[in-house]
């Protein structure tokens, strides 16, 4: 676990907000959830917030900030470019790497992998997807280094 | 940069939706708002094509072991059909 963010510690602090929340403070609540935002967006996230623009821009905030370059995608069934595949998938966190493998690589269904790992179908879709995202940045950065 | 109508979603929204898309996960108006997307915004339909190519690459992966999978997998059905699942 990541250490708990510093908008998560200001809340311990901040005792008048905990006492709003208690009495069911619709306000306090909707408050919280904004200022908590950024942090529960940092811990969601699979790809990296680099590739998009920053919420300062004028126009196009959360856009990409530059396409993607497209895959040539024979190039991703080498010999090579599978090892980098395979490599990724092994560096993953267990549970990330648990669920990519059984779904991607040995084609389970997610009812099968929720059943064997004891998962809900929303965390196996979380993991999964921080998983495709983690894998998809290698296979990137991987591909990049050998354009000419 | 991508271009897009003033209610589109942004791309850095839409990627993290790609998963549940690929999954049938998101409910028909967010699928809906997802596609739309796609048509304004090239960006997300490389990165969709990106993760689908990624999965098809992710199959060539599996091993002759998936014999054994295949053994593992009966048997965990087997157990949890005789405890009446």
């Amino acid at each position: 676990m990541p250490a708990a963010a510093p908008e998560l510690q200001a809340l311990a602090q901040d005792s008048p907000l905990v006492e709003a929340l208690r009495a069911g403070d619709e306000r306090a609540f909707l408050g919280l959830v904004g200022s908590l935002h950024p942090a529960m967006m940092r811990f969601a996230r699979g790809v990296d917030p680099a590739e998009f623009l920053p919420p300062s821009h004028p126009r196009w905030a959360g856009h990409w900030a530059k396409w993607p370059e497209p895959w040539p995608e024979e190039q991703l069934l080498t010999r090579e470019a599978l090892a980098h595949v395979r490599d990724a998938i092994a560096r993953l966190p267990e549970g990330q790497r648990a669920v990519i493998q059984l779904r991607d690589v040995e084609d389970w269904s997610s009812e099968e992998v929720c059943e064997a790992l004891g998962l809900s179908d929303v965390n196996q879709r979380v993991l999964l997807h921080r998983a495709r995202s983690r894998v998809r940045r290698e296979i990137a950065r991987h591909l990049e280094r050998r354009r000419p | 940069m991508s271009r897009a109508l003033p209610r589109d979603l942004d791309c850095i929204v839409a990627v993290e939706q790609v998963t549940d898309y690929l999954e049938g996960a998101l409910p028909l108006e967010a699928r809906i708002e997802f596609e739309q997307h796609l048509v304004t915004c090239p960006g997300c339909v490389i990165y969709l094509r990106q993760v689908r190519a990624q999965v098809a690459a992710s199959g060539k992966l599996a091993e002759p072991r998936l014999v054994a999978e295949e053994v593992t997998r009966k048997l965990l059905e087997m157990f949890h059909s005789s405890r009446g699942g």
